[in-house]
């Protein structure tokens, strides 16, 4: 049994969307994911909530009214009469009107949000939303299949209680979006793995793209080229992810899972394994910062679904056979039926050792900075907010109070003794007893 | 546009400047103002036409491009011509080329007031923050250019290095990361230069939007929830593990399938599955078995997920409307009128995996014998397990021989559904001239 609170959010509806023809991004998927999660037996090991759905009211917390109005009324029906709007919000091809188009994306948009809502209360460890991830979508604009950013939201969420919230995206595309939402602000930090250069979507990411204003260094961008394998992608990956956790220590963790960054993706061109693509998953849940997961892109069906099934079962801490259980979708896994087919290298790593030790020498160059800027600090933590609510949270939430607390301590004690807010914790700790 | 508007533009532009001069003017070193502004009027009208021209035919990029394709002119001068444009000597500090490029810097981002991040860090007098910041970046690119090349191509790396250079103080890293980072631009580059003016590099590169229309708005401090929650009780828990031992649950389990097994002789069902239904149905019942069990065997809840199952007719109408309409959805409503866009989207994903989808795509093939390839394409779209790239050519990373050309390479940049490589197949395979009409038209 894992001794991290993990929380799932999937509206079973999510997944009965449809983009419209030869259309790459498939919402279908997500069912896919969810038969696998419960044919493997991760269901009965989570906490499963039917998520809050987003409200205008959320999602204009970033976007702009307008904008959302829209998204409102458009209809495949009357498409037509807001023809004047479509170039100005940028829908179309990319982003097409479907039927249920703002249902969608309030389900998704609503999990998010209720992801960062429940670790703000501090109810779970790890919220999980594979339907969630839209990183391309703009305050005013949608972009790249993205039409309400998600992830800024529920990270505006999360400001509400934690001081420093980290956004790390390895989607092969640029999250250009939640970047420029938060480029002025230090209290995000956006570290973007992806590929660059060459034309490729959304254009943006480029290493000298740091941030500006307060915001100045807290924008973090490793661009990579092609073919970029398991191997060559920890070799970045970790060094900076653990000084990017070091220099900055966030309270909070958004990380982005965008499934194109595998190998033999539709529109992505890395070689990542599912196995590779996991590693960081793990290497983040390691860092026992309160983590909200969502999705992101992926576009070749049952690899993304294989890939979120094993990083579901890595942040519950459950191992899962390498053979796809008998489910109603397994005759998408042909012909191996496996969580890790072998990766047919298609393209070749075109990043060379020397780039990548140079690019994470410059990340590290930049972060440096990051030290002698000045950081939101935790004074303004409300007084004795959080531990009444924390304390109404659970005994709303927990059946056995009295089990369940000790428990919890329990594991606190031993998983995450470096918390910024220990002292509220060991406060509670007392209380409770 | 016209050409007199590009004459005035001009003439504000350049009041600007001299506006600009007159802040800026308590300069010293300033060095024969006179023939600089000469000489850079010359170079600037030269140029609009062609940026005005390209602008059009390019409306996303306008700023960043602009000011590429000053720095690409002078690419082409001799060194001894661009040293006299930028005052150069050995002896002069490179202040007065930082005019110069403020200049053109104030003149393009003037003219759209959208703000550009990159602008702003070469800066314009509105720009307060940057100001300073700017001076000594340039300052710093220009000892850079000075340092022995005077390409362009140089500068506007130095230019997007500064940022990095001026803190980091790793030059000489730097310069090497840099030549392994442009590597593939300058290559592509270089082919690029006979058919197309702009460089490679100027395309892929994007700036990122500054100003109250593109950040979050992020409040100080922080806040807390109070007594009532914003959107309380609006989620619903379905299932906590926590509550009952993992035996427990096991045991229901099986018991819950033996239930159903008996009330759905029928169903098969392969070893212990979690089931959701089932699960919800104990938390609903406060976690007691027995009640759950009870619930069960009345048969209170219908617990297969499966779809309703579904009439040979309404199946026939679906697998009409896909003919007609292929896979819009909301079409296919239209023909089978007693299911919703939702269930239609989830029968599709069992459906094509049944035997009905090869009977009738072999159907579709008799019918409709032009549309084989394509359907062929579409169907596998879902799976495309191992589509191999001998079939479908990679053209998102191969385009300095491809036949991809800039304006869809531009597009491709802004449309992230263009690099699907099957679309890419599907277009060319259809109808090349049609598909260069297309792509003209989408870039306008």
């Amino acid at each position: 049994m894992s001794n991290k609170r993990v929380f799932y959010f999937y509206n079973p509806d999510v997944g009965n969307f449809h983009y419209g023809p030869a259309h790459p991004m498939k919402p279908h998927r997500l069912s896919v994911i969810h038969s696998l999660v419960l044919n493997y037996g991760l269901y009965n090991k989570m906490k499963i909530y039917r998520p809050y759905r987003a409200s205008a009211h959320d999602m204009c917390r970033f976007h702009h009214d307008e904008y959302i109005e829209f998204l409102q009324r458009v209809t495949p029906q009357n498409l037509t009469t807001y023809s004047k709007y479509l170039n100005h919000f940028n829908v179309g091809e990319d982003c097409p009107v479907f039927e249920g188009l703002y249902d969608f994306c309030s389900m998704y948009t609503g999990a998010s949000l209720d992801g960062a809502m429940k670790l703000n209360k501090n109810c779970c460890d790890i919220a999980i939303n594979w339907s969630g991830g839209l990183h391309h979508a703009k305050k005013f604009e949608a972009s790249g299949f993205c039409y309400v950013n998600d992830i800024v939201i529920a990270i505006l969420e999360l400001l509400k209680y934690h001081p420093r919230v980290l956004y790390i995206d390895i989607d092969v595309h640029h999250g250009d979006g939640v970047q420029e939402a938060f480029y002025l602000t230090d209290r995000v930090m956006t570290v973007s793995f992806h590929k660059y250069g060459n034309w490729f979507f959304p254009g943006t990411g480029d290493m000298y793209e740091i941030g500006a204003d307060l915001g100045r260094y807290y924008s973090v961008n490793v661009p990579l080229k092609e073919g970029i394998d398991d191997f060559s992608y920890s070799q970045v990956f970790k060094p900076v992810i653990q000084h990017v956790m070091d220099l900055y220590q966030p309270t909070a963790i958004v990380l982005q899972c965008g499934a194109d960054s595998l190998n033999g993706d539709r529109l992505g061109c890395f070689n990542l394994s599912t196995k590779g693509h996991g590693e960081c998953v793990k290497f983040i849940k390691d860092f026992n910062v309160p983590l909200l997961t969502v999705g992101g892109g992926g576009y070749t069906l049952r690899n993304v679904a294989r890939c979120w099934t094993y990083e579901t079962s890595l942040l519950i801490d459950e191992e899962i056979s390498n053979t796809i259980p008998e489910h109603e979708y397994r005759d998408y896994f042909a012909p191996d039926f496996l969580l890790h087919p072998e990766v047919v290298t298609r393209q070749e790593n075109a990043n060379s050792k020397q780039y990548l030790e140079l690019i994470v020498k410059h990340t590290y160059d930049n972060l440096k900075m990051v030290q002698h800027s000045p950081s939101v600090q935790i004074q303004n933590v409300p007084g004795d907010a959080l531990p009444t609510e924390e304390l109404n949270a659970i005994a709303l939430d927990e059946v056995d109070p009295d089990v369940r607390q000790s428990q919890v301590e329990l594991d606190r004690r031993v998983d995450a003794p470096n918390e910024f807010y220990q002292d509220d914790k060991d406060q509670d700790f007392d209380e409770t007893r | 546009m016209a050409d007199d508007e590009v004459v005035t533009r001009v003439e504000e532009s350049q009041s600007i400047d001299d506006n600009f001069d007159n802040i800026e003017d308590n300069d010293p070193l300033l060095i024969d103002d006179l023939s600089k502004d000469k000489d850079y009027e010359q170079v600037d009208e030269a140029d609009d036409e062609t940026t005005m021209e390209e602008e059009e035919a390019l409306p996303e990029l306008e700023d960043p491009l602009r000011e590429i394709r000053f720095l690409e002119e002078e690419s082409d001068m001799p060194i001894h011509e661009l040293m006299v444009m930028y005052g150069y000597s050995k002896n002069t500090p490179p202040e007065t080329s930082i005019r110069k490029k403020k200049k053109k810097k104030k003149k393009s981002s003037s003219k759209k007031s959208k703000d550009k991040k990159r602008k702003k860090k070469l800066s314009t007098s509105s720009d307060g923050v940057a100001e300073k910041k700017s001076k000594s970046t340039n300052r710093q690119s220009l000892v850079e250019e000075n340092a022995g090349d005077s390409s362009n191509k140089i500068s506007q790396e130095t230019s997007k290095e500064n940022e990095g250079v001026k803190d980091g103080k790793q030059s000489d890293d730097a310069s090497k990361l840099l030549d392994l980072y442009m590597a593939e631009l300058d290559q592509v580059q270089s082919e690029d230069e006979d058919e197309d003016y702009r460089p490679h590099w100027e395309l892929h590169w994007k700036s990122v939007n500054v100003g109250v229309n593109f950040q979050a708005l992020v409040t100080d401090g922080l806040s807390t929830y109070g007594d009532v929650m914003p959107y309380e009780n609006n989620d619903e828990l379905l299932w906590d593990p926590n509550v009952l031992g993992e035996d427990l649950i096991e045991d229901y389990l099986t018991k819950i399938q033996q239930i159903t097994k008996a009330l759905k002789p029928k169903s098969k069902v392969v070893g212990i599955r979690d089931n959701e239904k089932a699960l919800y149905l104990l938390v609903q019942c406060g976690h007691d078995v027995a009640e759950a069990l009870r619930r069960m065997s009345l048969n209170v809840v219908p617990l297969e997920k499966s779809l309703s199952v579904w009439s040979e007719d309404e199946t026939l109408k679906f697998e009409m409307g896909l003919l007609i309409s292929g896979k819009n959805f909301h079409a296919i409503q239209k023909e089978v009128k007693t299911r919703s866009v939702a269930e239609l989207v989830h029968f599709y994903y069992f459906w094509k995996k049944s035997d009905r989808h090869d009977q009738f795509e072999r159907k579709q093939v008799s019918m409709r014998p032009e549309m084989k390839q394509w359907q062929h394409w579409e169907s596998e779209e879902d799976q495309d397990s191992d589509f191999d790239s001998s079939m479908f050519p990679d053209n998102s990373h191969d385009d300095s021989e491809d036949s991809l050309n800039a304006a869809e390479n531009k597009a491709q940049m802004k449309c992230l559904i263009y690099a699907d490589r099957k679309r890419q197949v599907r277009k060319k395979a259809t109808n090349n001239a049609c598909s260069n009409i297309n792509t003209s038209t989408n870039t306008n």
